[in-house]
Parts: C-alpha cells; sequence; structure tokens
C-alpha cells in the first residue's frame, strides 16, 4: 500500500511546458481521478508517476521511496491502457503470466494466481483464447487481469473504459468501483468525462493547461467549485456564466438545475428537490427569500426523457435551464425566471478565481440587483 | 449487358492464363528436357514428351561431379546468411524504429543506399579484402559479405514501427528487459514480415551464382548453381538434359518449401502489402 506524492512536478516537451509545478498527494487506498479537457496533461501525469516518462523538475514519491530514476517495472505498479496494449502473439493466459515470469515467480504459484485472477474477472473459459479473438469487453478484462495478478501498490488507469459501448462502460464502472473496494489498493485514474470521474472517484483532481484546477471530493467539486473552469467543466450542462452591467468585474454563475422557470399561468418548471421545500417560504410574504427575477422567452428545447433542457433568453443573458417535469415548454412561450440568492456563484471576470458571497456584497451593492422573490399569487398555483 | 459482364470475366481469366503460362512453359520445358535423351533434346521441330521418360539423367547429372557436397554447401551457406541476417538485422531494425538517437536517420539513410548498391559493384574491394583475411575459397567468403541486409532492416524497421507503443510500454511495466521485448514480442508480431524476407533472402542466396562464382573455384566449397554451370563444359557438346536435371535438382528444394508454406507465403505478402 502506497502514497503517491508528486512534489514541484514540471514537463515540458521540446521547449514547451504542458506540466507547471505541480503538488499532489494521492494518499494511500484512495481512488483519484485526473480529469480535464484533452491536452491539460492528465495524461503525462499519469505516465510520469509510471516512469514512462521523464520528470523534467520536481520529485515524484511512491511509498518512502524517490522514483525519478526507478525503471517503470520496479516502481511496484500496474497500468491500463486505454487500447488495452495487450500482447497479440500470447494467449490470454500468457498475457497474464508474463509479467509474473519476469518477476520470477514460480511456475505452481503463477498457475495457482492465474487461476484465482481468471476467476474473479471471468475470464477462467478463455485463458486459451488469443486477444484478437475477444469482446472488447473482453480484451479490457484481460488487461484488467494482467494489472491485478502482479498485486500492484498503485493502479494506474489511462482512459480504460472509454472504447467500450455505453451500457458496458457502465457496468465495468461499477465493477471498477467493487475493485478498488475489494484491493484496497491506490487507484490513480485519468478519464476527459467528468460523469465518470464523479461516479468513480472519492478525490478528483481537476486539470486544465498543465495546472491543477482543483482538488476535491466529487461532492465539493460539484457545491464548491474553486474558479469558473472547475464550475463549468462539473455538470451538464455547465453552469451559466453571465455577466451583468451592475456588477463590474464579477461575472455570476448558476447551474441550469437550479433555476427555475415559471409558466404564465404560474405553474412552475424547473426546480431543484429544494425548491420544492422552500416553498413554503416563498409563499410567506413577511420575510420572503432574495434572488434574482426575470422575464424570458424559450429559445429552443432538447427532451431527453428523465429531463429536458431548455434554452432560456432574457435581459441578463442566455441561459441553459434543466427541468424534471414531464410537461414541456414550447418554443416562443414566455416564462418567468427565477434565481435564489444561495445558489449564486460569483467569480472574478478576469482572472476567473471564485469570490465568495461575503466578498462579492463587500465589493458591490449586491442587493441592487436582488429582489424579494415572493409571488405568493403565481407560486401558489405552480409546484409540478 | 450481362453478356458484356461475362465477356469481361473470360478476358480477365484469359489474360491471368496468359501470364501464368509465360511464368510456368520455362519450369515445364525444363521438367520435361531432363527426362529427354540427347538426341530428343536438339531435334527440330521439337518435341513434347519423351518418348521413353529417362529418370537417370537425374543420377547421372548428381553423379557427374560433388553434387552432395555443392548441395550441403549450398544449404549451409544459405541457411548461415539468413540466420546472421536475422541476428543482425532484428536489433539493428528495433534501434531504428524504436530509439531516438544522435545520427539515427543519417544511418538509416546510409543502409538504405546500401540496399541500391549491387554485388558487382563492390566485389573488388571485397575480393581484395577477404584475400588479405585469407578467407577466399572458403565457406566464408560466400557468407560473411552477407551477415547483415540493408533490404531486412528496412522491411523489420517498418514492421517494428507499426506495433504501438503502448504495447512496448505495457511490456516495460511487466518488468520485460529490452532484450525481451525486442525477441519475445517485436519479433512474433512481425512473422509475417519475416517469413516475406526469410524467402527473399533464401531465394537469392540458394541462386547467387555470381558471387560464389567470383569468390570461389575449387570444388570442395562451390554451391549448386556454379557445379550445374560446370556440366555445361564437359563432354565436348553441351549435354542439355543433364543440364536440365541438374537444375532440377537445383530448384526442387525451393519448390518444395513454396509447396509447403504456399498459405503462410500468400499471407505474409497479402499482411506486408496492405501494411
Amino acid at each position: 500500500m502506497a502514497e503517491v506524492v508528486l512534489k514541484q512536478i514540471v514537463k515540458t516537451f521540446d521547449r514547451q511546458t504542458v506540466i507547471q509545478q505541480l503538488d499532489l498527494t494521492i494518499s494511500n487506498g484512495s481512488f483519484t481521478v485526473l480529469v480535464g479537457p484533452s491536452g491539460c496533461g492528465k495524461t503525462t501525469t499519469l505516465r510520469m508517476i509510471a516512469g514512462l516518462e521523464t520528470v523534467t523538475e520536481g520529485e515524484i514519491w511512491i511509498g518512502d521511496q524517490k522514483v525519478n530514476d526507478l525503471p517503470p517495472g520496479k516502481r511496484d505498479l500496474a497500468m491500463v491502457f486505454q487500447n488495452y496494449a495487450l500482447y497479440p502473439t500470447m494467449t490470454v493466459k500468457e498475457n497474464i503470466e508474463f509479467g509474473l515470469k519476469n518477476r520470477k515467480v514460480r511456475k505452481e504459484e503463477r498457475e495457482q494466481l492465474i487461476r484465482e485472477i481468471a476467476e474473479i474477472v471471468g475470464l477462467s473459459d478463455y485463458l486459451q483464447r488469443k486477444p484478437s479473438t475477444l469482446s472488447g469487453g473482453q480484451r479490457q478484462r484481460v488487461a484488467l487481469a494482467r494489472a491485478m495478478v502482479k498485486k500492484p501498490k498503485v493502479f494506474l488507469m489511462d482512459e480504460p473504459l472509454s472504447n467500450l459501448d455505453a451500457t458496458l462502460r457502465h457496468q465495468m464502472r461499477t465493477e471498477l468501483i467493487e475493485l478498488h473496494k475489494q484491493l484496497g489498493a491506490t487507484f490513480i485514474y485519468v478519464t476527459h468525462d467528468q460523469v465518470e470521474a464523479m461516479s468513480m472517484g472519492d478525490q478528483i483532481v481537476v486539470m486544465d493547461r498543465g495546472r491543477i484546477q482543483q482538488t476535491a471530493s466529487p461532492m465539493e467539486l460539484y457545491q464548491e467549485p474553486a474558479n469558473r473552469f472547475v464550475a463549468r467543466f462539473i455538470g451538464t450542462p455547465s453552469m451559466n456564466i453571465l455577466t451583468l452591467p451592475d456588477l463590474p468585474g464579477l461575472q455570476l454563475g448558476i447551474r441550469p438545475e437550479r433555476v427555475m422557470l415559471i409558466r404564465e399561468d404560474g405553474s412552475a418548471f424547473s426546480f431543484h428537490a429544494e425548491w420544492q421545500r422552500t416553498k413554503p417560504d416563498l409563499q410567506r410574504a413577511d420575510n420572503p427569500p432574495e434572488g434574482i427575477s426575470a422575464e424570458g422567452v424559450i429559445l429552443g428545447r432538447e427532451v431527453l426523457g428523465a429531463e429536458t433542457l431548455y434554452k432560456v433568453q432574457t435581459q441578463l443573458g442566455a441561459f441553459a435551464v434543466k427541468s424534471h417535469s414531464d410537461l414541456l415548454l414550447n418554443q416562443d412561450e414566455k416564462v418567468l425566471v427565477r434565481l435564489r440568492k444561495q445558489d449564486l456563484y460569483f467569480f472574478d471576470a478576469a482572472a476567473g478565481q471564485r469570490v465568495r458571497e461575503q466578498d462579492a456584497f463587500a465589493r458591490h451593492a449586491l442587493e441592487a440587483i436582488l429582489s424579494p422573490l415572493t409571488e405568493p399569487a403565481v407560486l401558489g398555483v405552480g409546484g409540478r | 449487358m450481362p453478356h458484356v459482364h461475362k465477356m469481361l470475366k473470360w478476358l480477365e481469366l484469359a489474360g491471368m492464363m496468359m501470364v501464368a503460362l509465360i511464368f510456368v512453359f520455362p519450369f515445364v520445358w525444363m521438367f520435361l528436357t531432363s527426362f529427354k535423351s540427347l538426341q530428343e533434346v536438339i531435334q527440330f521441330p521439337p518435341q513434347w514428351l519423351p518418348e521413353t521418360w529417362l529418370w537417370e539423367n537425374v543420377v547421372k547429372a548428381w553423379d557427374s561431379g560433388p553434387f552432395l557436397t555443392y548441395f550441403s554447401n549450398s544449404v549451409l551457406v544459405a541457411l548461415s546468411i539468413l540466420i546472421l541476417q536475422f541476428l543482425t538485422g532484428v536489433p539493428a531494425a528495433y534501434a531504428f524504429a524504436r530509439y531516438r538517437f544522435k545520427g539515427r536517420n543519417w544511418l538509416f539513410g546510409l543502409s538504405l543506399i546500401a540496399l541500391m548498391i549491387p554485388p558487382q559493384i563492390t566485389f573488388l574491394p571485397v575480393f581484395l579484402e577477404l584475400s588479405q583475411w585469407k578467407l577466399i575459397n572458403t565457406l566464408w567468403a560466400l557468407i560473411l559479405p552477407y551477415s547483415a541486409s540493408a533490404f531486412g532492416i528496412f522491411l523489420l524497421r517498418q514492421a517494428f514501427m507499426q506495433v504501438p507503443e503502448e504495447i512496448v510500454e505495457a511490456a516495460r511495466l511487466d518488468q520485460a528487459s529490452e532484450w525481451q521485448i525486442m525477441w519475445n514480442l517485436m519479433v512474433p508480431m512481425a512473422r509475417p514480415v519475416l517469413v516475406t524476407f526469410g524467402l527473399f533472402s533464401f531465394i537469392y542466396h540458394w541462386n547467387d551464382y555470381f558471387w560464389p562464382l567470383v569468390m570461389t573455384n575449387q570444388e570442395l566449397v562451390r554451391t549448386l548453381p556454379i557445379g550445374i554451370a560446370m556440366l555445361k563444359q564437359s563432354e565436348g557438346g553441351v549435354a542439355w538434359h543433364i543440364v536440365m536435371a541438374g537444375n532440377l535438382i537445383l530448384v526442387l528444394p525451393i519448390l518444395l518449401i513454396f509447396f509447403l508454406a504456399q498459405r503462410q507465403i500468400i499471407r505474409a505478402f497479402v499482411y506486408s502489402g496492405v501494411k
């Protein structure tokens, strides 16, 4: 079992810096996901941990050993590649066995290990087959088995599920989470898919342009993004970012699922579960919650079944809105848009850093754009 | 319309038959001639089939010189060259395909140039050097100059370059040494190319006439093609039926390889063609 620590890592390719002063601690036994758009340096980081890429500056520690100059095979880790990288001329068994043989594990022990692992990943009947005769999912399992059989301290995975179809990907996701629980080893997982990251990781590292943007648990990333990039990267559709003339130097963010749309007849269309809970408050005339109101018109919609995505144009700007209502709003329909104060995020317009509410309020007369959200006559009818 | 289609099919078939015939005819003629009497060989108009099949012509050819020596020399030379070219070509190709080092492209270019120079240009300096080493009239003179093949390096390099980098990286993570990666992973994956190259090399050196002719003048170290050419010089006029019987001995092993490894060979060519 081992902690992986990256200290002040810099990586340059041909004088182009792709990783800039990266500090990261991956705690023992964690499922850490490196996520970001392509070219953000996540795969390079993983490959440096694996030893497949040299480190330009800085130190990498696995456990209590500095591994900068240790060859990949000696780092006690295993890697699963995006395209599986199975040895095509070897049978499934030989593929799994190759690493053991190189470690001079005795034959009886090898047989025993292979039998066990094949049982776990469900490949017992395929041991004598060549990888080319297997399906994508089976190949994925062989790659996993090949990694697992070495019983490494650290598992590295480079987008291992991206070549599978949606159903299989979902299934493998669950299996990997199970596997992580069983093995208790450290998992470092690279993906560009934020849904995959959120559903699997217990620690998520969001990267962009060679820098770590934020390291946090999934819920924290969602609720407390450190900057505009993370805020927009986590969650689909992306967070709405508004630039209001009343707020110079600041930008306002709100998640599509937190925007409430109200039809002209008063029925509420899009709301987060929490809106329901605060409804009694909204209807209280004496102390209504604060927020922003605007009138809007539906520009377009995407019906996804369980949810519907709308594009709404208001005088504040265009919004993406996610609704869980079974009823549908029509194109060009007029709606009222409600944003609650506690759902608003503020960002520095230039740097993109998060500005906490207290600071935002201190810097600006934010109250000017907020108004009481109470409109009992309208809200009383809605609530579907 | 279907008529035109059918016609075209027929034309295509006829064309292929023609080409096949042009290639097969010399072999058939050689085969038939080797069982004729000398009388039948030189008569005009030529006679297709021998009156009586003189199987003893092959025996005569075989007995008219130390053919067992020629034969074993040929096998020894062609196989040794093949093995040496394999042993030198694989590491060279692997380095050219996978390593970044100073002067790599320059060195590779140099070996490509070697590919374009025919042995007729280099044989004189090579001969002088070998004679200094006192290797003329030994089998070494036939083997050593061909111990590395630019063509082989080129073909293998292409094959090694096709192997995805991840497979090599996976092997490194599996604690495989560079040596193991080369011989246990790369070479098996390049098998079609190896078969192709092996055939080219073996047939070329099996049939090679020029080099052994220059480098040897003693029966003990001669190869089959020279031995057969010598048949022409015996007994006053040329005994064509015996020469052809000798040729039969020369060609037989290669035909045998072709028949046995036919499927492999076709696959190898298809492979190296497609990729």
